[in-house]
């Protein structure tokens, strides 16, 4: 359990924020790689395309995406 | 860079596993297909389906003959093996990103050599909710198979997933009491069967008894392909990102000079 105010110990608080802001940056990295892989899946799967559609034909049928 | 880590993970997943469900598909899926469109192309459209094949339909269709589409053979192959690796690209990224996601929200207290099973957990997620669910609402259809209307099945589709996988996420995750932790999965799961699945009829009306006949067993064996298919890919993405996950992300999810016991003290900030 931590009790100690920033106050009371400035160092331990500059790590933690330190900390804070590394995951956010994590985090904001992970949100862009879910991104990209969403608009991939949409594109193979569902895009209305009829490119997209034809060069994916055989895989949406096979993984069960709704086609035709 | 964490992103840029992610990504490479996933290319090398996605051109194994890519490359294994072509070859699969090209041996148990395409001959399948081939034989469907055989039918396909000879089948008389009746008045019934020739009203409900408006032109905006039309639009949707696959042969659509002005449309650019592969060539059979080598050309339909190559196409098939690029839409592989691109959704298995995607399917490995949303793995890892939410294995790293869990493991950046409990700031890495668990235990490390956990996390091939952590991994694996995720790829049971993903089997569940992005093929199991949607195919037990919308089972998988063969080229001719007349159908519901196309956005009406994606939505379906798309609810059926975000469900299944949202019950998942509460199940896995979650940490409130367990009952409660149960009901709400459960009523995820049951949801997308209320709303229910847009279905058409009987999807080879068009075709006489013997084609249908052809059809409907063409059909039987295609669902079982494509739930075989659907647990070889999980399996091997499941098996991969085990591996590598440890090795390669665990690392980058810790912040340069700080332990993880440093980690739980921030989260518990």
């Amino acid at each position: 359990m931590m009790t100690s105010t920033p106050a009371q110990n400035p160092s331990r608080s500059t790590a933690a924020d330190a900390v804070t802001a590394t995951r956010k940056a994590l985090a904001l990295q992970l949100g862009g790689a879910l991104m990209l892989a969403l608009v991939l899946f949409y594109g193979v799967g569902f895009a209305h395309s009829p490119l997209a559609h034809n060069a994916a034909h055989d895989v949406r049928h096979v993984t069960v995406k709704p086609c035709h | 860079m964490l992103l840029r880590r992610l990504i490479w993970l996933a290319l090398v997943l996605a051109l194994a596993v890519g490359s294994v469900q072509t070859l699969l598909q090209h041996h148990f899926a395409l001959p399948l297909i081939q034989t469907a469109e055989t039918f396909e192309d000879q089948a008389p459209v009746p008045p019934a389906l020739a009203h409900a094949h408006e032109p905006a339909q039309a639009h949707d269709h696959v042969h659509d003959a002005s449309a650019w589409t592969p060539q059979d053979g080598a050309e339909r192959t190559f196409w098939t093996w690029v839409a592989n690796v691109l959704e298995n690209l995607a399917l490995a990224l949303m793995l890892l990103v939410a294995f790293a996601a869990r493991e950046l929200w409990r700031g890495l207290a668990a235990a490390p050599s956990a996390a091939p099973w952590r991994v694996a957990g995720v790829a049971l997620a993903g089997f569940v909710g992005l093929h199991l669910w949607p195919s037990l609402g919308l089972p998988a259809e063969l080229p001719g198979a007349q159908a519901a209307d196309l956005l009406q099945r994606q939505m379906a589709w798309g609810l059926a997933s975000v469900c299944a996988l949202l019950a998942c996420a509460v199940l896995g995750w979650a940490r409130f009491a367990g009952v409660w932790r149960f009901a709400l999965a459960l009523a995820l799961l049951a949801l997308p069967f209320a709303v229910g699945f847009p279905h058409a009829g009987d999807p080879y009306a068009a075709f006489g008894p013997q084609a249908h006949q052809i059809l409907t067993n063409l059909t039987g064996r295609f669902v079982g392909v494509s739930h075989l298919l659907a647990v070889v890919q999980w399996l091997a993405l499941g098996a991969g990102a085990a591996w590598l996950a440890p090795r390669f992300l665990q690392p980058l999810l810790r912040p340069a000079g700080l332990r993880p016991a440093a980690l739980a003290t921030g989260e518990a900030r």
